[in-house]
């Protein structure tokens, strides 16, 4: 049988719906599938790009920064302000947790607020010694906040340095984390994350360590490293020992070092480049005996005493004396993580825990870290030295 | 020529579809929660839960596939009267066969409802904050029912098309594993005792359910002869996707935060960063493939269910549409049941399990009675 095709009728363009019927049923999957519930425009956020967090006789004092758009240099026509005026604007809420505040804030702006943006979380070191486990909970539990932002600690307030009016960007926020980008990518400061964070606060068998910073006039400075036992800020170190730890955990550099010359007449500045480092792990009656060994690799970029360089066995001495420095430093920082603070920062909990599972079963890590026998060795080694061949 | 069309359709599915199906709809909702279930029971241990779960699991395709060649051409609810009915008395057939088809078309009604549910729960929490999940749900479900309105053989193209999609958010897990995962996340690789082991086996096992949908979907096959090999290789392409799923996840989270996580994979997801941030916040985009992922699972379920019912009733092809449409309230009420993210884990896990019973009872019962009958053709059990 030939029928005329009929197209109104037919079902040969949406399956088993006639044309008008499966036209209709198309067009409302279409604009229900949009997710208009949740459509916003970019203006009609409030975007957070740092939170500081503060103690409070409340509880906890919120600061946060948002970018003004209006004001920002080369954003849309009439130029930017400019001129003494503010590319961003501070916003403080108080409550008792950390989301109270968050909300006390929507309270005082117009548009929702938005943390999909955040960058920075910012952590007055008060609220730091305190413990910083309520705050974490907020942060987990939202979904925009993402895993790589930098949580900081902040010598006094927090506040102070969403105050900073940095001259080199006009957005304070972006100028930190810059500043902490390329930080971790030379390798002198810590590549906490967020997310890192959370893994460490969550594993027994490591704790947390975090950037520590200050605010100056018109910039931040980095002071070094915040020690954390689990939830509560310890101690600190400061750069040249932060370059042990982060050696020890992360196998970075760390920050260049600076060693007597042989003739005491100057100076040596050694770079760092490369890190290895390995472990070993054994156990004789009880005691846990962990023998770290540190090979550094680097150059030597400054030399102000007339020695000279490519005679035979200078670069060895060099070596030995650098060496004598690292492993002086390393122990002291030992000393104070092991002995002092008694916080596992270098992670050799987990070392235990991933490689000798079974020591790491007969042992209650957290009682026996502190009467841990640790040694730590340094080997450098100077694979350049610059242009001059002096 | 409507007739011969008809004719054309009715054993359309290839090898390669064949594997689609499979694949797609072993692929879904479970891979999100699976590197937690696993890293409960095991820790670090956790993929060798996945590798057990593939294997364990590749018994029942294998069983489901020799008691599918031995009636080419057949689905499931055709052929059972012949296996345990008697030929003279089709009205008792069918109350005996009633008693295995229930069960299946049960199993694959819940979960129709608990995977609509489940994604539904996630993208409420994760990405759309503010839309129902009664929209997120329903829209899935009329989404699939006008795909389930079409003929199997449709459907099986369907995946085959939309499985190509499937690997993208695979390559990008990969990329996070090389940006931020560490080797000492995955140590200690054994320090499990058996008993933990087999709960992790029976966790991932839950991930893997759905490939019972080839016993509707085998009576529209070219060759079921030749349907071995595609089915073999769709087990093992999902256990080594899943495998990566749970390494790469362990590796970048630590077996500590895996566990406190709701969706560890997609946590993983957040933390990739691509150079340059030409994208920022990827989980959305990674959400918008996983519907993907979602739908076909979804759709082959309900293609089976609809199928079932159509054989079962004697319907009309053109009857197709109606009953694909009907079973979308049901779905959906079903769906709304658990009160909460808990319960959603709850039923899913029971409905897991009940679907590795029967995806083990069906085919070894019909076999075993087939082969006490001599049923199916001679040739075929010689092979076998």
């Amino acid at each position: 049988m030939w029928h005329p095709h009929n197209p109104w009728k037919s079902t040969k363009y949406f399956g088993c719906l006639p044309l008008f019927r499966g036209m209709m049923a198309w067009i409302l999957l279409v604009t229900m599938l949009t997710g208009c519930w949740d459509q916003r425009e970019i203006e009609e956020r409030t975007s957070i790009v740092a939170l500081a967090i503060d103690e409070d006789p409340t509880g906890y004092k919120i600061s946060v920064q948002v970018p003004n758009p209006i004001k920002i240099f080369g954003a849309g026509g009439g130029g930017g302000g400019g001129g003494g005026e503010e590319a961003v604007e501070m916003l403080i809420g108080r409550g008792e947790t950390l989301m109270e505040a968050m909300n006390d804030i929507q309270n005082q702006t117009n548009q929702e607020i938005f943390l999909g943006h955040t960058r920075l979380v910012l952590i007055g070191e008060k609220v730091a010694k305190k413990g910083i486990w309520p705050l974490i909970d907020g942060f987990r539990r939202h979904p925009a906040i993402r895993r790589r932002l930098w949580p900081l600690v902040v010598k006094g307030e927090a506040q102070s340095v969403l105050q900073v009016k940095t001259r080199l960007e006009q957005i304070p926020t972006v100028f930190i984390m810059d500043m902490v980008d390329s930080g971790v990518r030379d390798g002198s400061m810590a590549d906490m994350t967020l997310g890192r964070l959370y893994k460490a606060l969550y594993d027994p068998a490591v704790d947390p360590y975090l950037n520590y910073i200050q605010a100056e006039k018109d910039t931040v400075r980095w002071l070094g490293l915040a020690l954390f036992k689990k939830d509560k800020m310890v101690g600190t170190l400061n750069t040249q020992e932060s370059a042990i730890l982060l050696q020890a955990r992360e196998s970075k550099s760390g920050d260049p070092v600076s060693v007597s010359c042989p003739d005491r007449k100057g100076e040596i500045v050694f770079q760092p480049d490369r890190v290895k480092t390995k472990y070993q792990i054994n156990k004789t009656n009880n005691n846990v005996r962990i023998q770290v060994r540190m090979r550094v690799d680097g150059k030597i970029t400054e030399k102000t005493c007339p020695i000279d360089l490519s005679q035979n066995g200078t670069i060895e001495k060099m070596e030995k004396s650098l060496g004598g420095w690292y492993e002086r430093m390393g122990n002291s920082v030992l000393r104070k993580i092991q002995k002092d603070l008694k916080t596992d920062v270098i992670g050799l909990g987990n070392k235990i825990y991933a490689f000798h599972p079974t020591i790491w079963k007969s042992l209650h890590w957290k009682k026996q870290y502190p009467n841990a026998h640790i040694d730590l060795k340094y080997q450098v080694q100077i694979r350049r030295i610059g242009l001059d061949k002096k | 020529m409507a007739g011969n069309r008809n004719k054309e359709e009715i054993r359309s599915i290839n090898p390669h579809q064949a594997r689609a199906i499979l694949t797609a709809t072993m692929v879904g909702v479970g891979v999100l929660t699976l590197p937690r279930s696993v890293a409960i029971p095991l820790k670090t241990g956790g993929v060798w839960a996945v590798l057990v779960a593939g294997v364990l699991n590749a018994v029942p395709i294998y069983l489901i596939t020799v008691l599918g060649r031995m009636f080419p051409g057949q689905t499931l609810v055709q052929y059972i009267s012949q296996v345990v009915g008697f030929k003279n008395r089709p009205g008792l057939s069918k109350m005996i066969s009633f008693l295995f088809v229930l069960p299946l078309g049960l199993f694959l009604l819940l979960s129709i409802s608990i995977v609509t549910r489940y994604f539904a729960e996630v993208v409420k929490t994760a990405v759309l904050i503010n839309t129902p999940i009664e929209v997120t749900m329903i829209t899935l479900l009329f989404t699939a029912a006008v795909v389930a309105s079409n003929h199997l053989g449709v459907i099986a193209r369907l995946s085959e098309l939309l499985l190509l999609i499937l690997y993208m958010p695979g390559l990008l897990l990969i990329f996070a594993g090389i940006q931020e995962g560490s080797i000492e996340n995955l140590m200690p690789l054994f320090s499990f005792s058996g008993r933990e082991l087999v709960q992790g086996v029976l966790a991932s096992s839950y991930s893997f359910q759905g490939y019972i949908v080839a016993l509707i979907f085998m009576g529209y096959y070219q060759q079921p002869k030749k349907s071995l090999r595609p089915h073999m290789i769709s087990i093992s392409v999902v256990t080594l996707g899943y495998a990566v799923t749970v390494l790469v996840t362990l590796a970048t989270l630590g077996s500590f935060e895996a566990i406190r996580i709701m969706w560890p994979t997609l946590e993983v997801f957040k933390l990739t960063e691509f150079p340059g941030d030409i994208f920022e916040r990827i989980e959305s985009a990674v959400l918008a493939v996983w519907v993907v992922a979602v739908f076909t699972t979804v759709k082959n379920l309900y293609g089976a269910v609809v199928d079932i019912m159509m054989r079962y009733a004697n319907c009309r092809e053109r009857f197709r549409p109606w009953i694909s449409f009907a079973v979308v309230p049901i779905a959906y009420l079903l769906g709304m049941w658990p009160n909460n993210v808990f319960d959603v884990f709850r039923f899913s896990d029971i409905i897991g399990s009940y679907g590795l019973i029967l995806s083990f009872a069906i085919p070894i019962l019909l076999l075993l009675i087939a082969w006490l009958r001599r049923l199916g053709s001679r040739r075929e059990q010689m092979q076998t």
